[in-house]
């Protein structure tokens, strides 16, 4: 299929449309949660940093929600413009965008910069916007093990093909290992082993890529390749009760806080914009990878369930998009969302309830952040594009 | 869609999404319901930080109002013992930072934290084992530092883990060590003592004290620890995650204790510590055995190692000086000494060897144990005389010897039946006084006729205790009540005592069955098994001064509202006269004591008058010449001026050996001011018969008190010399002129005791 654009033709109404129409097809149903989510993201971020921007002389206490909001306009653009095009479209040009992606992460390691104090080299500083391009690699990589698997015509996935996905995958996961960004790292082993799995990868392969992927963090460990403060967020992890070591401390508190925070929301939350803990800035950063903690204090159980429902209904939607979709490679690209978003949400709730190890991943368009924000709705517009051209 | 695999793969990621989906979801459940309740309390209690305001301790005056014992603010950078006493590494780079902060180095913080090493001083102990400060306390790195520097460490709370900034008070003592035994010293909340029933911890904990408080822990700090203390304030802070500051939440400001005024006059103190210290190294440079021929005893000196003075108001009872040496500085208490050196500076094991390391934490003067030897004979010729044992006029012929006849005696089934008086030097006998009333027996110190009035007393009411019974009247055998801590009672030996001492194994068994007739004689002299403080005696002695009252001492003269203000025109001097005092202490007699007999004060008091007075040709000069015992040390004092009455006493010690004789002193001031006067009683342990190192004392300090002698001001002391070996460095008189004065006369006439 080639390139497709919207045309209106005047005043025959839609007579003359066929009902296969891309943009007849689109699956508002999944859009509605999507944007639910992210509204209940701009209410938490707003309540996360307004306190700490009103204690500040000349702070603004709307500046992260009216710039998440001009990342949302810009995802939802970002989002547009990938559904514009059909997804075999794209995978056409995979090399052109998997060399892009991988000279992006090169360039990040020269001229980017990181966090302050992190060492890191993740961000690029466009003046007035940070952007992040291992966010978008989850995207292109996405797009790209989709179409390269789903050239296998035979039922179960061959041997090299599915050494070749691994390379594929492993080249950005170690530019972006190297960073060191072990979360963006993890996001994309996890959607590799997705992938694999829904492709038909033997149980043999999938343990193979699991204890390959173990072995690679303990040699890189071992290697003092790792930054020690990774290695603090472990340690950290382990003694969240226990910890007396002032090195730590402060990751242990950020954890301890937001458990506190999350207990003490109890069952129906104290209130928008009435939790202390939040108000107060006791959980650092917290409009961005700790934001779920300001949703339980101020909505509870209650919030916190219903923002879970919320992701379980696109999950869900994405699952009916793969089960409709016209070839294997819309199906995986579904698969790789799902398992994509689900990882994120598990290990971002997961670290700010004490059950994961910190790193630095955010909670999908609900975290404070521009690339992540307008990458998720780009994957989002992948799975509408799968929906959008389902029929042949 | 291709293949049925893909659809079941395809569900088992849905299957996996669900079970990290209602993982998710358990722990929720578990957090916000379950465990919701726990950790929201404990949020509570850790949002709230409350910091302990301690309140400015009262301060201490002297009677001319000279401040004792002052405050000073202090900023103190304090740093967690938990942050460094593990890892020195972690330690060093925490010095390391903190250095420029403080002005100084990581390594001087590190000797300071660690002690230097023993071979070179200006590196740091490897082992860490010479540091000054408590280990249960958070380190002090730093002990007064600028607004500045705190405000810039506070600020930066963040980058040095640990480490905070205390206000507080430390304590001064201006005129330290004068006066460090009244004074006493600041030490922490004691620790619990099994051994006691007294839970000390807790029943300071009681009273809100936090562990890390210092209190009063001896002296005047710790009897008025109530009064000085005064009310801690709290401030009650909002604090973040880190333990920033958000807001003050409350805030009680502390109340400044009470100011506390002494009866102490601290020119006569300083007098005081001064001549007793002085006499007692002359006495160490003196042998008992003068016969240079005497070739087993010449090189035996009088050891002289401690003693006590105690200058009183006749009729008042108010203490103006009160010396025990040795002494102490009670700045070393809050000097932050290691264990090694207060060690070194206070030998624990004193109690082994008295001789060598007496204690210079026990004051003498109102804990000494003595036998007080003849200047307990007015109180047994009390005795007699209150009695109508025996007449003002009755005479007794002194052959040196007196001879007990009792049926015990006669049998020869008790050894001692014979007691001498002491032998003279010239003669080698006992000497013999002849016929001598009550007065001259007083004014020559004769021994047999205070025996036979012990024994024939005793002997005509056996279980009436007569002599004790008498003795009480003075004070002895029970706490003068003065206000100070750890007063020691003293003993009057009669039954029950001898049976409680059997008991404690320090008498024999045989011994402890009952009160003798050889008690009784052996007490009337002030011999035996009682035991007198030096403040007790001078106090019996006030009372003999002031015509029969028994007082309590006293060493405080009032109590002030917190605050009294500074003397503009004197430093070191608080206006006391600018405020009205909330409790003024007044002369108090002892409960159920009247006014006692002064009868025979008529007969007792002559013959005091003789001990000291030296008149060519007078009534107090004595056949076989004997001359009564003190008078050649007062000779050239201005008696009619201060007319004074005297005792000397020589309390015998091991084996009676002369060297082991402790120098007993007591004056007081007669005539008609003798009320305004003073009683003054000095007590030198080893140093010789009451005249030759007690009596000099006792003279010095009756000019001294009177205005007679120029005493020196006392100036603000210097700096504590931490590196000093001395738990007090010597104190030097001035000028030794009146001790000269008094120990001029060549030394004879040793038959007295």
């Amino acid at each position: 299929m080639s390139v497709t654009f919207p045309m209106q033709s005047r005043g025959m109404g839609n007579i003359n449309r066929s009902p296969s129409e891309p943009w007849r097809n689109l699956d508002w149903v999944l859009l509605i949660p999507t944007y639910a989510i992210a509204g209940v993201g701009l209410l938490a971020i707003y309540s996360a940093s307004a306190p700490i921007q009103l204690r500040t002389p000349g702070g603004d206490p709307y500046l992260y929600t009216t710039r998440q909001v001009i990342f949302l306009i810009a995802g939802t653009a970002a989002m547009a413009v990938v559904m514009t095009v059909d997804y075999g479209w794209i995978k056409e040009r995979a090399s052109a965008l998997y060399m892009g992606t991988i000279l992006s992460l090169v360039a990040v390691q020269l001229v980017g910069t990181g966090p302050p104090g992190s060492g890191a080299n993740a961000w690029f500083d466009l003046g007035p916007i940070l952007v992040q391009p291992s966010e978008f690699a989850k995207v292109t990589v996405l797009v790209l093990i989709a179409g390269y698997l789903a050239e296998e015509r035979e039922g179960e996935l061959s041997y090299p093909r599915f050494i070749n996905g691994l390379l594929l995958v492993g080249v950005p996961v170690g530019l972006i290992l190297i960073q060191p960004d072990f979360g963006t790292a993890s996001v994309l082993i996890a959607l590799a082993m997705g992938v694999l799995l829904v492709a038909g990868a033997s149980m043999r392969y999938v343990i193979f890529i699991s204890i390959l992927a173990i072995a690679t963090v303990g040699g890189l460990i071992a290697a003092e390749f790792v930054k020690p403060y990774q290695v603090d967020r472990l340690t950290a992890f382990v003694k969240q009760e226990t910890n007396n070591d002032r090195k730590t401390e402060d990751l242990v508190l950020q954890v301890k806080y937001s458990k506190r925070a999350i207990a003490t929301g109890g069952i129906t939350g104290k209130g928008y914009l009435q939790g202390p803990l939040t108000n107060d800035g006791s959980i650092p950063v917290q409009y961005t990878d700790f934001i779920f903690s300001a949703i339980a204090e101020q909505f509870g159980l209650v919030g916190t369930v219903v923002l879970l429902m919320l992701y379980f209904f696109v999950l869900f939607r994405i699952w009916r998009v793969a089960r409709l979709s016209r070839d294997d490679m819309g199906l995986y690209i579904c698969a790789g969302a799902m398992t994509m978003i689900v990882w994120h949400v598990f290990e971002n709730i997961g670290m700010t309830t004490g059950i994961m190890p910190v790193t630095g991943i955010p909670l999908p368009l609900v975290s404070y952040g521009g690339s992540s924000t307008v990458a998720f709705l780009m994957m989002i517009g992948l799975v509408q594009n799968v929906h959008m051209r389902r029929m042949r | 869609m291709a293949g049925d695999t893909r659809g079941v793969r395809l569900g088992l990621l849905g299957i996996v999404a669900l079970i990290l989906m209602g993982l998710l979801g358990t722990r929720l459940w578990f957090l916000q319901i379950v465990d919701a309740d726990r950790i929201t309390a404990q949020v509570q209690v850790t949002r709230t930080k409350e910091v302990y305001l301690p309140p400015e301790r009262g301060r201490i005056f002297d009677v001319e109002g000279r401040i004792l014992a002052d405050n000073e603010r202090v900023l103190r950078v304090v740093i967690d013992q938990d942050v460094i006493r593990s890892r020195r590494t972690s330690r060093l780079a925490l010095f390391g930072r903190l250095a420029g902060a403080l002005r100084t180095t990581d390594v001087e913080l590190e000797i300071r934290y660690c002690g230097s090493d023993p071979a070179n001083p200006i590196i740091p102990d490897k082992n860490c084992r010479g540091g000054l400060f408590n280990p249960y306390l958070p380190f002090p790195a730093a002990d007064d530092v600028d607004e500045a520097t705190a405000l810039f460490l506070r600020e930066r709370i963040e980058d040095y883990p640990g480490v905070d900034v205390e206000e507080g008070w430390r304590r001064k003592y201006l005129f330290a060590p004068t006066a460090s035994q009244i004074l006493g010293y600041l030490g922490r909340v004691p620790e619990d003592n099994p051994k006691t029933s007294i839970n000390e911890t807790k029943e300071y904990t009681k009273l809100g004290y936090s562990l890390n408080d210092l209190v009063g822990s001896a002296g005047i700090e710790k009897q008025f620890e109530t009064e000085l203390r005064g009310t801690p304030g709290f401030s009650r802070f909002e604090v973040d995650a880190r333990g920033r500051v958000l807001k003050t939440l409350s805030r009680t400001e502390p109340v400044p204790g009470k100011d506390i005024q002494l009866t102490i006059d601290l020119k006569q103190q300083l007098f005081a510590e001064q001549t007793l210290e002085a006499m007692l190294r002359r006495s160490r440079s003196v042998s008992p055995y003068p016969d240079k021929n005497d070739v087993k005893h010449w090189t035996i000196f009088y050891k002289a190692p401690a003693g006590s003075v105690v200058v009183e108001k006749s009729g008042t009872g108010e203490i103006v000086a009160m010396a025990s040496y040795p002494t102490f500085d009670n700045r070393w208490f809050s000097a932050g000494i290691s264990g090694k050196k207060f060690k070194q500076l206070f030998p624990p094991d004193y109690d082994k060897n008295p001789d060598t390391f007496p204690s210079p934490l026990v004051n003498r003067a109102i804990q000494g144990r003595y036998n007080v030897g003849s200047t307990f004979k007015p109180f047994t010729a009390y005795a007699a005389l209150h009695t109508n044992f025996i007449s003002p006029q009755y005479t007794y012929e002194d052959l040196g010897t007196y001879e007990l006849l009792t049926d015990a005696c006669i049998k020869k089934e008790v050894s001692k039946c014979t007691f001498k008086n002491a032998f003279n030097f010239a003669t080698g006998r006992p000497t013999t006084y002849g016929v001598i009333d009550v007065s001259q027996a007083l004014a020559v110190s004769s021994d047999t006729f205070f025996y036979r009035i012990g024994a024939e007393l005793h002997l005509a009411y056996p279980d009436a205790d007569v002599l004790q019974s008498n003795y009480r009247l003075f004070g002895f055998g029970e706490r003068t009540g003065i206000d100070l801590p750890y007063e020691y009672g003293g003993v009057l030996p009669d039954k029950a005592a001898k049976a409680r001492l059997a008991e404690q194994d320090a008498i024999s068994d045989l011994e402890g069955t009952g009160f003798f007739v050889g008690d009784a004689i052996q007490m009337a002299i002030g011999q035996g098994l009682n035991a007198v403080t030096p403040l007790q005696l001078t106090n019996a002695y006030a009372t003999l001064a002031n015509g029969g009252f028994l007082l309590r001492p006293l060493v405080v003269h009032a109590i002030f509202p917190p605050g009294v203000p500074d003397d503009p025109a004197k430093p070191g001097h608080a206006n006391v006269a600018s405020r009205v005092p909330e409790k003024l202490y007044t002369t108090e007699q002892k409960p159920d004591r009247g006014l006692i007999d002064t009868a025979p004060l008529l007969s007792i008091t002559p013959g005091l008058s003789c001990v000291v007075l030296f008149v060519e040709g007078s009534e107090c000069r004595f056949p076989n010449g004997h001359q009564p015992t003190a008078q050649q040390t007062f000779k050239g004092f201005p008696h009619s001026t201060i007319p004074i009455a005297g005792k000397t006493g020589t309390a015998q010690g091991l084996n009676n050996a002369q060297e082991n004789d402790s120098s007993v002193f007591v004056a007081y001031q007669t005539g008609e001011n003798a009320q305004q006067g003073y009683t003054i009683g000095a007590y030198l342990e080893k140093a010789g018969y009451g005249k030759r190192a007690a009596a000099p004392v006792v003279r010095c300090l009756m000019l001294g008190v009177n205005g007679l002698y120029e005493l020196d001001e006392p100036a603000l002391s210097d700096e504590l010399d931490v590196r000093s070996p001395f738990a007090a460095p010597p104190n030097p008189m001035p000028s030794e002129q009146c001790l000269d004065d008094a120990t001029r006369t060549v030394e004879r006439d040793r038959g007295e005791r």
